[in-house]
């Protein structure tokens, strides 16, 4: 954190180096921007969504600008129980309900309001680098995956190999 | 020392000046929210506000400066308006107007509007 204005003086105004929010502030933040149709480039956090959208990827959330199809898209939306701001992929959608669900994950967020769909991820960065982000037929297939549980399977299927891996490097590390 | 960098400096130098008696609002594009009693601004740049460079944070005195500019009051005026709600020295005031101006102008995050007097 950079502070601009001397801290001597009572009337400040820092620049954020490293901006560290709260769920809360950053859907406050993304529902404002988005209401006057810009969009947000943001980091996120978690792997919810692997592989597609990884932990510490940086995403541009847009508005929907009157799109009506949700179907296959990864959408800011609002948690109707938790209220909190999830980025997932829309799985089905109907008249004024969507299904959502993370990509890597095997349960549904349940039924959720449209109208808590704020935005839909339209650009991902990776280490600096921007990534092709389905947006095209790569929706539809990464629908088809999220659906048929495909990347959960194979997310779960890493997360205990890794684990077997790393308890046999302890085991044999025990032994020596 | 190139012409384009002389004719950089010079209007750089120019944006920079901040007159008490001219009047400042805030340009309309960035998002500017009250998140817990702070200020959060976020410029925005090509229809895009960047939560990872840019975002600033206006504590609560700094965020009385920034309701000021109304694009109607001089600094001069607004200065008057602070020394009365936080009874403090009307020189010292304006010598912190001054430099938030600056810096926000440094930032394009204000315009000048004209110059009253």
């Amino acid at each position: 954190m950079k502070s601009i204005i001397n801290s001597n003086s009572d009337f400040s105004i820092v620049q954020e180096e490293e901006f560290s929010i709260s769920n809360r502030a950053l859907l406050e933040l993304l529902q404002e921007t988005l209401s006057k149709g810009y969009s947000l480039r943001l980091r996120v956090r978690g792997f919810s969504m692997f592989p597609c959208i990884r932990d510490n990827d940086i995403v541009t959330v847009s508005p929907l600008n009157g799109c009506t199809s949700y179907l296959g898209l990864a959408v800011a939306f609002i948690h109707p129980h938790t209220t909190k701001l999830v980025i997932h992929r829309v799985i089905e959608q109907h008249e004024d309900i969507a299904i959502i669900k993370g990509d890597s994950v095997f349960c549904i967020d349940g039924l959720i309001p449209l109208k808590n769909i704020l935005g839909a991820v339209t650009k991902l960065e990776r280490n600096n680098k921007p990534m092709r982000f389905g947006m095209g037929i790569g929706r539809t297939v990464a629908l088809f995956f999220n659906k048929t549980n495909v990347f959960s399977v194979l997310f779960y299927a890493g997360m205990r190999f890794s684990r077997v891996i790393r308890q046999a490097i302890n085991l044999s590390s025990l032994h020596e | 020392m190139t012409s384009i960098e002389k004719d950089t400096k010079i209007i750089s130098s120019m944006e920079l000046k901040v007159d008490l008696n001219s009047v400042y609002l805030p340009v309309r594009d960035l998002i500017a929210k009250d998140i817990q009693g702070e200020l959060i601004i976020i410029p925005i740049a090509s229809g895009l506000g960047d939560l990872e460079s840019e975002i600033f944070r206006l504590n609560e005195t700094g965020r009385a400066i920034w309701d000021k500019f109304d694009g109607k009051r001089t600094l001069k005026e607004i200065a008057k308006d602070l020394s009365l709600d936080f009874k403090g020295c009307p020189e010292d005031i304006e010598k912190d107007i001054t430099e938030i101006t600056e810096e926000l102008l440094k930032r394009r995050m204000l315009i000048e509007v004209n110059n009253k007097l």
